[in-house]
């Protein structure tokens, strides 16, 4: 009797034991994600920031692309690169798109198709629509492209 | 032991969520969303990608980016669903040997459970990447209306992906789950799941644990992405009329309308007007011409009213077929992203009479949390030898006014320990009472009083100078130990309390509802007695500053500070709380003007310092 006692409750002293590691265990794992998630979640705000700031940069593009008045270009430029260069500081870069270039879905979104002529031409990016953006090595834009296809 | 996955496999996206601690947690995919589109391709570089990578290549490549597979997965070729959509579906289909769908992608033919499987495997990679640990099982979840063929394939499609599937779980049970509505007895549940491309409604019946689909219903073909088309109409024809440019034939244009679309209509959940901006949208003759058009509410809520009407009269058929009235609902669960329109919302709300939807978890994940609640039943997370229970009610000492202040707030897990620092109410008073309280109201006198003692031996000082140090520990078994020092003498009187947390579940519950039942007189009485507290302090500050002012203070300040003393001392006794505080602004206002009237005569200013600190400039004297 005192040995099936005993027996037990050296196994229950085991059990709580055990408990109580996994719970300190589980705290310090928990502190250590929670460390993790905060920078996540830095690194999450500033890139939600930085998305809402696109379009402007892409209003940027648009004028550019319109405007014949090559003072006022010179001056739009300026401001787009005050601009950029905020942008630069946070470890945002612009998806460079040159005519040519191979389809590549990790930075690249495809968003029309036009006829062409040239072969060499198929399947490749033939135009970019909207500027496409990285920070960080992660894509936050892809660059919004047209791809050449042959009729 | 592994973690299970829990699964939420959507027609247009999916989400997969583990368990973590004690709540369900949604995981990011690799390209960091919360969501990862339910698609599958064989890229022109003859490369298999799933999700995001797959949807930003569909435009090029449309005969090999499978989508919208749950349509098909589990149904034969001849089912009239399946006709109907081939018709729109751009990716070839054929009828498989035994009946069943065939899918081609590149030059292979692969069956609906081998795309899905796909989609799973990308979803099971991703997890394993962002939780470090190799993920063996998990639970899925299939629409109610899902047959058991369908489920079979939906589980086939789980194994193909390396996955072992503990179960196959109805979306809306899994909602149900995530709310913990399962614990509910005997209790009637409708959910109304509004996606981005389908809508479902669910009623069912909880008992003893077990989540019983009494009867569903919906539109395969009705989704929040119908919104976005409506508003992108309008606003094209608004554009036409307004400038009489039609940006529907220009790609770009159409493009950007279709993104600041999206944004609008997020928006225009959390406000009532939005503006759509976009320089530079076009051009003519004249030059630019750009796209600025306000976009209300309730405009939006125009356009999309058939769509809302149509989804209630949807619900009040499936509430119908399930033998019920809409009275006899207990719970409503919303789902979907789209639910977050207030019109939503507010719609499902009036059809009920008024009872409140269920909120709180995000729409969009609510399905994948309720996987991973499952998950976590199975996996039964670490064994719970260690049950820590929680303090029902909150524990505090009695203060200033009768007022009860909380050291333990309710539902602190115990064992726990908390201190803070008080200190005394009048001049030279020795000994301060502990009045131990138990309770969520904030007067003392209504709370439950667990213990008193006395602390003596405060060594002489003026009021708010000694500093008393109160800790509370409660240990595992609910034993609560009290004490209180002085800092200065180091004096310490204490008092053990056994049970105190030995209260029925019912005595409990009853005290919580009376908190919440007085929970605004108290608050006004509380506010009350914090007034007449600061009253009484500035009286006493005032008081002194005069004595200590004697005659360097003119008589006429004086006199005006007296008389303004004796009006407070007159309301302050009285509940009329804007007296109080409108008699106890104007005798700070005009305490002050003796602080600047001290400063003016005194060079260098040293015993006042401590009394005004408003109208001591450090500097000009």
């Amino acid at each position: 009797m005192d040995d099936i006692q005993e027996e037990k409750e050296i196994d229950e002293t085991q059990e709580y034991l055990d408990g109580w590691k996994r719970a300190k265990a589980e705290l310090i794992n928990y502190k250590k994600d929670e460390d993790k998630r905060v920078q996540h979640l830095v690194i999450y705000t500033a890139t939600q920031v930085i998305k809402e700031f696109l379009p402007v940069l892409d209003s940027f593009d648009f004028a550019l692309n319109s405007s014949k008045d090559e003072e006022e270009k010179k001056g739009m430029i300026l401001i787009k690169g005050q601009l950029e260069e905020v942008f630069k500081k946070q470890g945002v870069e612009r998806i460079k798109v040159s005519v040519g270039d191979e389809f590549d879905s990790n930075i690249h979104e495809a968003m029309n198709q036009v006829d062409i002529d040239d072969k060499k031409m198929e399947g490749k990016i033939v135009g970019e629509l909207i500027a496409g953006y990285v920070m960080n090595g992660q894509t936050i834009r892809p660059a919004k492209v047209t791809i050449g296809k042959i009729n | 032991m592994s973690k299970i996955l829990g699964i939420d496999l959507g027609t247009t996206n999916s989400a997969f969520a583990v368990m973590e601690g004690t709540g369900p947690k949604i995981l990011e995919n690799a390209e960091g969303n919360r969501t990862t589109p339910s698609m599958v391709a064989l890229t022109k570089g003859n490369e298999r990608v799933a999700g995001l990578l797959a949807k930003r290549q569909s435009i090029t490549n449309p005969k090999n980016t499978i989508f919208s597979v749950k349509r098909l997965i589990g149904r034969s070729f001849d089912d009239e669903q399946v006709q109907g959509d081939l018709k729109w579906l751009p990716f070839d289909v054929q009828k498989s040997s035994t009946g069943g769908v065939e899918i081609k992608m590149g030059d292979k033919w692969y069956k609906p459970e081998e795309i899905s499987a796909m989609i799973l495997g990308k979803i099971k990679a991703d997890a394993e990447a962002k939780l470090g640990e190799k993920i063996e099982e998990a639970v899925i979840t299939v629409p109610a209306y899902f047959d058991d063929t369908q489920r079979q394939a939906t589980k086939n499609a789980g194994e193909i992906a390396g996955l072992k599937v503990r179960r196959i779980i109805n979306e809306p049970t899994a909602a149900a789950l995530a709310y913990g509505l399962n614990k509910k007895k005997d209790e009637k549940i409708v959910v109304y799941d509004f996606g981005g491309g389908t809508f479902d409604v669910s009623v069912l019946e909880v008992g003893d644990d077990v989540v019983e689909v009494k009867s569903t219903g919906g539109d395969t073909h009705l989704g929040g992405d119908d919104f976005d088309k409506k508003m992108q109409e309008y606003l094209v024809n608004e554009y036409k009329k307004q400038e009489g440019i039609d940006i529907s034939t220009d790609f770009l244009a159409l493009q950007r309308l279709k993104e600041a679309v999206e944004r609008a209509k997020h928006e225009l959940s959390s406000s009532t007007e939005t503006e759509i901006n976009l320089p530079y949208i076009s051009s003519d003759s004249a030059g630019p011409k750009h796209f600025v058009m306000r976009l209300s509410r309730a405009k939006l809520e125009d356009l999309v009213s058939v769509e809302i009407e149509k989804s209630v009269k949807v619900m009040d058929q499936v509430i119908k077929d399930a033998g019920f009235t809409k009275s006899d609902i207990n719970e409503i669960v919303l789902v979907g992203g789209q639910t977050r329109m207030p019109a939503i919302y507010e719609a499902v709300k009036k059809y009920f009479d008024g009872k409140e939807p269920h909120l709180g978890i995000n729409p969009d994940e609510v399905v994948a949390s309720g996987a991973a609640v499952q998950a976590g039943i199975f996996q039964g997370d670490v064994k719970d030898v260690l049950l820590l229970d929680v303090t029902p009610l909150s524990l505090g000492i009695e203060t200033l006014g009768g007022v009860s202040t909380k050291l333990i707030e309710k539902n602190t897990t115990i064992p726990a320990n908390k201190m803070q620092t008080f200190s005394t109410a009048g001049d030279n008073q020795t000994s301060v009472e502990i009045h131990i309280l138990q309770g969520e109201r904030e007067m003392a006198s209504d709370n439950k009083t667990l213990a008193r003692f006395i602390l003596d031996g405060v060594a002489p000082a003026p009021r708010g100078v000694p500093k008393i140090d109160v800790s509370f520990d409660i240990d595992a078994n609910g034993i609560l130990n009290v004490s209180a020092k002085d800092q200065t003498t180091g004096k310490t009187q204490s008092v053990k309390i056994e049970a105190s947390t030995s209260l029925s579940k019912e005595e409990v519950e009853k005290l919580k509802a009376d908190a919440a039942s007085h929970a605004d007189d108290d608050k006004k009485k509380r506010e009350l007695v914090d007034v007449k507290n600061s009253a009484e302090q500035l009286i006493y500050v005032s008081e002194k500053s005069i004595k200590d002012a004697g005659d360097k203070a003119p008589d006429e300040i004086k006199k005006k500070i007296e008389e303004k003393i004796s009006n407070l001392k007159s309301v302050k006794d009285n509940n009329d709380l804007e007296a109080i505080k409108k008699a106890t602004d104007e005798l700070s206002t005009t305490i002050q003007e003796l602080g600047k009237d001290l400063y003016k005569e005194e060079k260098p200013p040293e015993a006042e310092k401590k009394e005004d600190d408003q109208s001591a400039p450090t500097e000009g004297e």
